[in-house]
């Protein structure tokens, strides 16, 4: 788990809003002229780079945690499996595999398509995650619900990545509570009947990638080693 | 393979074993019949909390066919033929959830978590016997039927990883006793009964491992 001390040294990549890297600013300081400026103007003119993982299991259901009280923003809401800022000297590739072995403490890697396919067929993701990148999104809007119940809209460049794993995952003293399986369907369903529980950026990313997910969730379910 | 448990009278005298899917359906439908249920089978039924005193709930499978996708307890199970209660709370922390566990006297719990690396192994300790414990079943039309059992309730620490096995348990939560009562409170309807009686039942050894004494 990284510490307290160690989040509040985070160093994160930012860029302006044509996509020009501007430094390494430390993560909290960052944000709070980023807030400040939010909230005199009404819009922001940095970004950070992020990665977004959604990640299913060999049955085909979607992890989903829960964002625990020790977050600042969106607590007690569902979100994606994994989400965090690209750090100084990271690609959105390593920042992957950092997250889902602090997060969630279970191993994953990067695949193309092609190795990716093959990991899931043979493989039955026991002991490791396999995941792959989808896409880059170079203005991503996401919407953060402070405490105070205040919004702010900040853009980001966002890579967003699907993943299978069948292993085992720890989330204690994390920033997670809960973790749940969702069948896509009945997820779908949810989100029309109880969106308060869920934070804004799932329902743009569930109903972006419906059929990517789709796709890949009747490829494991087709495909997929089935864990003994 | 059918699995076969051993059924008791209600004043526990073995009667005979048989295969645990055809128990379940006599019982349900004597208790349809007549409101009660006059055999019992044995039962372990586990809590789980980490060495901070947070609570590992697990939220049954939505896919089950008796109080599904409700929070429970960590684990519990049926004892099959020829099994002891502390087996059966070992065999199903490794069948639910994929973790070796031991079960130690209470006596020896404080040296026990001195000893064991709680993020590699659970341990457990008997917290209770019970001659007619209750489990409530909700059937997913809503139907509801008692099913009695002579159960050994168990605590343990545990603070390592989990494995999800879809058939049994769709979530699980870490939290303290404070939120889950207030939980309780707030949505009864999402908890089985199992969870509410047992956390009354143990709640004096709901604690952080450092102050067990």
């Amino acid at each position: 788990m990284t510490s307290e001390t160690e989040l509040l040294k985070e160093k994160i990549k930012i860029f302006d809003l044509t996509n020009t890297f501007l430094g390494n600013p430390n993560k909290f300081e960052f944000y709070k002229k980023l807030r400040s400026e939010y909230r005199r103007t009404g819009k922001v003119t940095k970004k950070v780079h992020t990665i977004r993982l959604f990640l299913i299991n060999g049955d085909g259901c979607i992890f989903l945690v829960r964002r625990s009280d020790l977050k600042k923003e969106n607590k007690w809401l569902f979100d994606k499996t994994l989400s965090t800022h690209v750090r100084k000297d990271e690609t959105p590739k390593y920042t992957v595999l950092r997250e889902s072995s602090e997060e969630l403490e279970f191993p994953a890697i990067v695949l193309d398509q092609e190795d990716f396919e093959i990991a899931v067929k043979e493989n039955d993701l026991l002991l490791f995650g396999a995941t792959k990148e989808i896409e880059t999104i170079e203005n991503f809007r996401a919407l953060y619900r402070y405490r105070d119940e205040s919004d702010a809209i900040f853009p980001q460049i966002t890579t967003i990545f699907f993943g299978v794993y069948n292993g085992p995952i720890r989330f204690e003293d994390h920033e997670t509570d809960l973790i749940e399986l969702f069948d896509l369907d009945e997820l779908l369903m949810e989100l029309k009947k109880n969106p308060e529980k869920y934070t804004e950026d799932l329902k743009v990313l569930v109903s972006k990638y419906e059929k990517q997910l789709r796709e890949l969730i009747s490829f494991v379910r087709k495909y997929g080693k089935k864990p003994q | 393979m059918p699995e076969m448990v051993e059924i008791y009278s209600e004043n526990g005298k073995f009667l005979c074993t048989k295969d645990n899917k055809q128990v379940h359906a006599e019982m349900r439908e004597e208790y349809f019949k007549t409101g009660k249920v006059s055999i019992r089978h044995k039962h372990s039924k586990v809590l789980l909390m980490t060495r901070g005193g947070k609570l590992i709930l697990q939220k049954r499978s939505k896919w089950k066919g008796d109080n599904p996708g409700f929070w429970d307890k960590t684990v519990g199970g049926h004892a099959f033929r020829h099994e002891n209660f502390d087996y059966t709370a070992v065999r199903e922390c490794a069948e639910e959830m994929r973790i070796p566990s031991t079960v130690v006297n209470k006596e020896h719990l404080k040296e026990s978590l001195e000893l064991i690396d709680t993020k590699i192994m659970a341990v457990l300790f008997r917290v209770e016997l019970r001659k007619n414990d209750i489990s409530v079943r909700i059937e997913k039309d809503s139907k509801v039927w008692r099913e009695p059992s002579t159960t050994a309730y168990y605590m343990g620490y545990y603070d390592g990883p989990i494995r999800f096995s879809l058939a049994e348990a769709s979530g699980f939560r870490i939290s303290t006793l404070h939120e889950i009562e207030k939980e309780i409170k707030n949505n009864p309807d999402e908890f089985t009964n199992d969870i509410i009686v047992l956390l009354e039942r143990v709640k004096k050894y709901i604690k952080p491992a450092r102050d067990i004494v």
